[in-house]
């Protein structure tokens, strides 16, 4: 027998509904997870991991920024043997508790259905998280404060020792040192300026937006959010950026968030009156 | 920029003054779009700055501007012009007018007032150095963009000869309605992108529609036909995230490569759709279940979508229907206009007898129609083809879930449920 049409919503699951669904399922309240041993961020192209070496990245992906975590997808070929992966790299900022929340997240937003299988004491992580519980296809865990994905795109039908190359990920981890806060640590981009040229402007006027940032691992990507107006990169000078005002009259807000390569972030804000 | 007047042609007789376009507004008024152009922005990080043209911009596609059909529907379209003349005096009166215009047509000779060697207009609230001119011989009725040319001619004050001015070329976008969300006419980042306008009306090829069903069934034809592959290792998406289509990337050359999931291609077609002003809305439908066998993108036959991650005898996309052992949707993704869904995702495996009945009754419709309801027989035909296009929820169901065993029909039970979409 059909279902009623779209109306009907009453057997409807939304992604949120499943995310909480599958947090208890999972016991996810009583996970072991590390606070307070903080990695000051982590990027497969700085970690120099020997399983890596042999591969290319294809591409890569930040994930819409959080305020508490930054999560960037990196695509890997070989192009001879016709194996890839995808590898997620989660890093929380405050709690492992968001970033194992972060990974969850990802088992939802994926069509295939599946009943994860969670491990405290595997070979890799404080918690590991197997998607499908019969299938090493794919790989996520948390240590401290980092989530690490890995899922298998091979199409040789074989492909890549996932669970090689989530050791070696949690090996670099674990020997990397913790600190308590990410707050002004020295790997994390620092916003020096961030202000408009001119505090106030008239409707539809703009005004440059003079930004500088010291980082120690470029490249750094710039996010930019802006209320009443609208941000704006000068089309003959790429690092140039200006705010336009919008047609009426009020306080303007501009959002900056600077993420650099081993997905550590800052953010800054600056206000623009309209009159 | 050249303020210091016009080229002349040496051939002509010697004009007593001369005149010439300093500026050109489209959207001179970023409240409303019903007497003048939308709000629009190249991309995220480029806007079209307001005026559209000035003595800078040569080339048709760096002076844009878009209009709505149904706002714009019985009512005077205005462009606003800055003129100068020179000699400059305190109180001067020229003609202009111009030729050409493409769908926006022909500007009939009007009589501007010069304070100073500047155009005045006291009219209009805005910028009164400003001329708020009509545009009564457009002629637009469907989804387009056109580049268009404007020849000016100037007449001096007490004066009978017509002198040429300048040629200006603009890019005119006309959508069907005020593009809804993600899209905005008052959120500026997401104002529509031309670079979004250009996927959605020419790499569609939804130039000369009218029906929003039309329109966005050619956006599922295009989202579909593009050099993609569905993922059959774990149905993720690379172009959604939580909520946001990173249209960026897709329009940037597939920034994130070739693999796709139904989540980008619902929320590609619901963006691409949208900025023509039809109404989609993306829609999470889970649990969703066993799928008949159809074509996910870039893939063949297939009832066993996952068949990259498995072992054998399931590390094929065809195993035998009903065969509780296949891998299956755990949701789905697609989007919803006026109840109707569309889904780029995949197509159809219709059958003889399903498809020839789409064609007999796109034949009816012709045929009882005269050839008018010509929007609906499409339609019907690409029904015919596989797409799954304004469908209703039964019809679209019937095609793509498998509930015809007791764990096909267990693995099934949820509805769709719209999400937001932002970009």
């Amino acid at each position: 027998m059909r279902r009623a049409e779209a109306s009907d919503h009453t057997n409807a699951i939304t992604p949120a509904a499943a995310l909480e669904s599958l947090k208890r399922a999972l016991n996810f309240d009583d996970w072991p997870l590390r606070e307070g041993n903080l990695v000051a961020g982590f990027s497969p192209s700085t970690s120099r991991l020997a399983l890596l070496e042999q591969y290319q990245l294809d591409h890569e992906m930040l994930l819409p920024v959080i305020s508490t975590w930054v999560g960037r997808r990196y695509f890997y070929r070989q192009y001879e043997s016709r194996s890839a992966f995808a590898l997620t790299v989660i890093v929380g900022h405050q709690s492992a508790k968001d970033v194992a929340g972060a990974l969850l997240l990802q088992i939802v937003y994926s069509q295939m259905w599946s009943e994860p299988r969670v491990e405290f004491d595997a070979q890799v992580g404080d918690v590991a998280v197997y998607k499908d519980a019969d299938s090493d296809e794919s790989i996520a865990f948390v240590r401290n404060n980092i989530g690490i994905s890995l899922e298998n795109y091979s199409a040789n039908g074989k492909g890549f020792s996932l669970e090689g190359l989530a050791l070696e990920i949690d090996n670099s981890l674990k020997e990397t040192p913790t600190m308590q806060s990410l707050s002004d640590h020295p790997g994390a981009p620092r916003i020096l300026r961030f202000e408009p040229q001119a505090r106030t402007i008239h409707p539809g006027e703009k005004t440059d937006l003079n930004i500088e940032v010291i980082d120690e691992h470029p490249p750094l990507h710039l996010l930019f959010d802006a209320k009443m107006g609208s941000y704006n990169q000068d089309p003959t000078k790429n690092d140039l950026w200006y705010f336009r005002a919008g047609p009426k009259s009020g306080q303007a807000e501009v959002a900056l968030t600077v993420v650099n390569d081993i997905n550590l972030m800052t953010q800054g804000r600056c206000s623009i009156t309209i009159e | 920029m050249r303020e210091d007047g016009p080229g002349r042609d040496p051939t002509d007789r010697e004009p007593p003054c001369c005149i010439w376009l300093t500026h050109i507004k489209f959207n001179y008024d970023q409240t409303r779009f019903s007497n003048d152009a939308l709000n629009i922005r190249v991309d995220r990080l480029h806007e079209v700055t307001i005026p559209e043209w000035d003595q800078s911009k040569v080339l048709a596609k760096d002076s844009p501007a878009a209009y709505a059909l149904k706002e714009t529907r019985g009512q005077t379209i205005y462009i606003e012009a800055r003129f100068r003349i020179d000699p400059a005096q305190p109180d001067r009166t020229g003609r202009i007018k111009a030729s050409g215009g493409g769908i926006l047509g022909a500007i009939d000779p009007i009589t501007i007032q010069f304070v100073n060697g500047v155009s005045r207009d006291t009219s209009h609230a805005g910028n009164h150095e400003y001329v708020r001119i009509p545009l009564p011989h457009r002629s637009f009725s469907t989804i387009t963009r056109k580049d268009i040319r404007w020849d000016w001619f100037y007449k001096c004050p007490h004066s009978g000869v017509w002198f040429p001015m300048d040629s200006t070329r603009h890019r005119i976008y006309v959508v069907l309605e005020e593009p809804p969300a993600p899209w905005s006419q008052t959120v500026a980042q997401v104002y529509p992108w031309t670079t979004a306008l250009d996927y959605a009306i020419v790499g569609a090829n939804t130039v000369g529609l009218s029906d929003p069903s039309e329109a966005a069934a050619h956006i599922v034809q295009h989202v579909n036909g593009e050099p993609l592959q569905y993922d059959i290792w774990g149905g993720r998406p690379f172009y959604y995230s939580f909520g946001l289509f990173k249209i960026a990337d897709w329009l940037g050359g597939f920034a994130n490569g070739p693999i796709v999931n139904c989540y980008d291609c619902a929320a590609a077609v619901t963006t691409f759709s949208n900025v023509l002003g039809c109404h989609l809305s993306y829609q999470f439908h889970g649990p969703f279940g066993y799928l008949h066998p159809v074509f996910p993108i870039g893939r063949g036959l297939c009832n066993n979508p996952f068949y990259g991650s498995r072992p054998a005898p399931y590390n094929v996309p065809l195993v035998g229907v009903d065969d509780a052992g296949r891998t299956s949707f755990g949701n789905h993704a697609y989007s919803k206009q006026a109840g109707n869904n569309y889904d780029a995702c995949m197509r159809g495996s219709l059958g003889c007898a399903r498809a020839l009945g789409y064609y007999i009754l796109a034949f009816l419709v012709l045929i009882f129609t005269f050839g008018t309801a010509t929007s609906l027989a499409n339609r019907l035909f690409m029904k015919a083809a596989g797409w799954l296009i304004d469908m209703s929820q039964t019809e679209y169901e019937g095609i793509v879930l498998d509930t015809s065993t007791p764990a096909e029909a267990a693995r099934n039970g949820g509805a769709p449920v719209p999400e937001a979409l932002d970009i």
